[in-house]
């Protein structure tokens, strides 16, 4: 079980997506055509469920088939808000546009929570790359409006789990310092985030370099 | 001149070490053959912190990793595992994810497989 549990993170891949749904369809883990001693927890079900709906290699037939078979014992509040991560999080534009029009709407009546559940299903960055490109420069001309007029409590969601700094391109080191340059020290927390996203562009612009340059052999 | 040298060894020492090109080769391809739990640890916990200090490539952490197919320690495994989600979220290129992961998941399965 030690395995699966941390096998489960790194799945992504479509085999591995379709593996893995299988154990969830057979209520056993199978690997290789053996199955194994140990089952998945409603925790794996609800990670690979949500893998398995961001990706774009399953029909929405197949999908809602993987849903239906992961909740079918399953009627907690954990699982509720699981289902609704995986309708936000389909590969799909313009559900996209909609999730960021929504998120961004600042006369919103959406709970805390249903908006954090949006913000979850909307950012695939493992494996929707493409439809979140067009996101990163609306990120960064909306932000300051987000943190000077939303709730805390909504705005250190939105910061932390839709900044574009992971692609650390020149592009977004300029925004970052650029948004640092135009924060004040009212909202320290909004500050020390900014720097914190610099540093983070910095390492991964480094590590980068090192990826493509380094030779032992 | 000896293949690698191990830095380190039995964590007696407190300091800042850095393996050399060579040893890191060695222990790439090796490092399964080391009898010693502690020194299995100590060079697992060396190239983790030399990703983190930009000395080590996050791209080849899964090297090291297929060494540890046999590995029992689940602390070493949990260490290498902390690594992974870090190099996951910040230090692999956003276009080296996938494959990262697909070898990182590959690896677990064969792993659970080989337990059972």
């Amino acid at each position: 079980m030690f395995c699966i549990d941390k096998a489960i993170s790194f799945v992504t891949e479509s085999d591995h997506l379709k593996l893995t749904a299988d154990w969830i369809h057979q209520g056993k883990i199978i690997i290789d055509g053996e199955a194994l001693k140990c089952e998945l927890t409603p925790g794996h079900k609800y990670s690979i469920l949500k893998a398995y709906y961001a990706s774009a290699h399953f029909t929405l037939d197949e999908k809602k088939a993987l849903k239906e078979k992961t909740f079918e014992n399953d009627n907690s509040d954990a699982s509720k808000s699981v289902a609704k991560i995986c309708d936000y999080s389909l590969p799909d534009a313009e559900l996209k546009e909609q999730l960021w029009r929504e998120i961004t709407d600042s006369q919103t009546t959406d709970s805390l929570m249903e908006l954090r559940n949006k913000m979850a299903g909307f950012w695939q960055r493992k494996q929707q790359l493409e439809l979140m490109v067009p996101y990163f420069e609306k990120y960064y001309s909306i932000v300051n409006k987000i943190v000077e007029t939303r709730e805390r409590e909504f705005v250190e969601v939105f910061i932390n789990s839709l900044s574009p700094a992971f692609m650390a391109r020149e592009q977004d080191e300029i925004a970052f310092n650029e948004l640092l340059k135009r924060s004040n020290d009212e909202k320290e927390y909004y500050t020390l985030f900014l720097k914190k996203q610099i540093e983070t562009i910095d390492v991964t612009k480094k590590s980068r370099h090192l990826c493509e340059t380094f030779k032992i052999d | 001149m000896p293949a690698a040298i191990l830095l380190n060894n039995d964590d007696w020492g407190f300091g800042y070490f850095c393996l050399d090109d060579d040893s890191i080769k060695v222990f790439e391809e090796k490092l399964s053959f080391i009898n010693s739990a502690l020194n299995r640890s100590v060079i697992i916990g060396q190239l983790i912190i030399m990703m983190r200090q930009l000395a080590y490539p996050a791209t080849r952490m899964p090297i090291v990793m297929n060494q540890l197919m046999e590995e029992k320690n689940q602390n070493l495994i949990n260490a290498l595992n902390s690594a992974f989600l870090l190099a996951q979220s910040t230090y692999l290129p956003p276009e080296a994810v996938p494959k990262f992961n697909k070898e990182t998941a590959a690896f677990y399965f064969k792993k659970a497989a080989k337990e059972t």
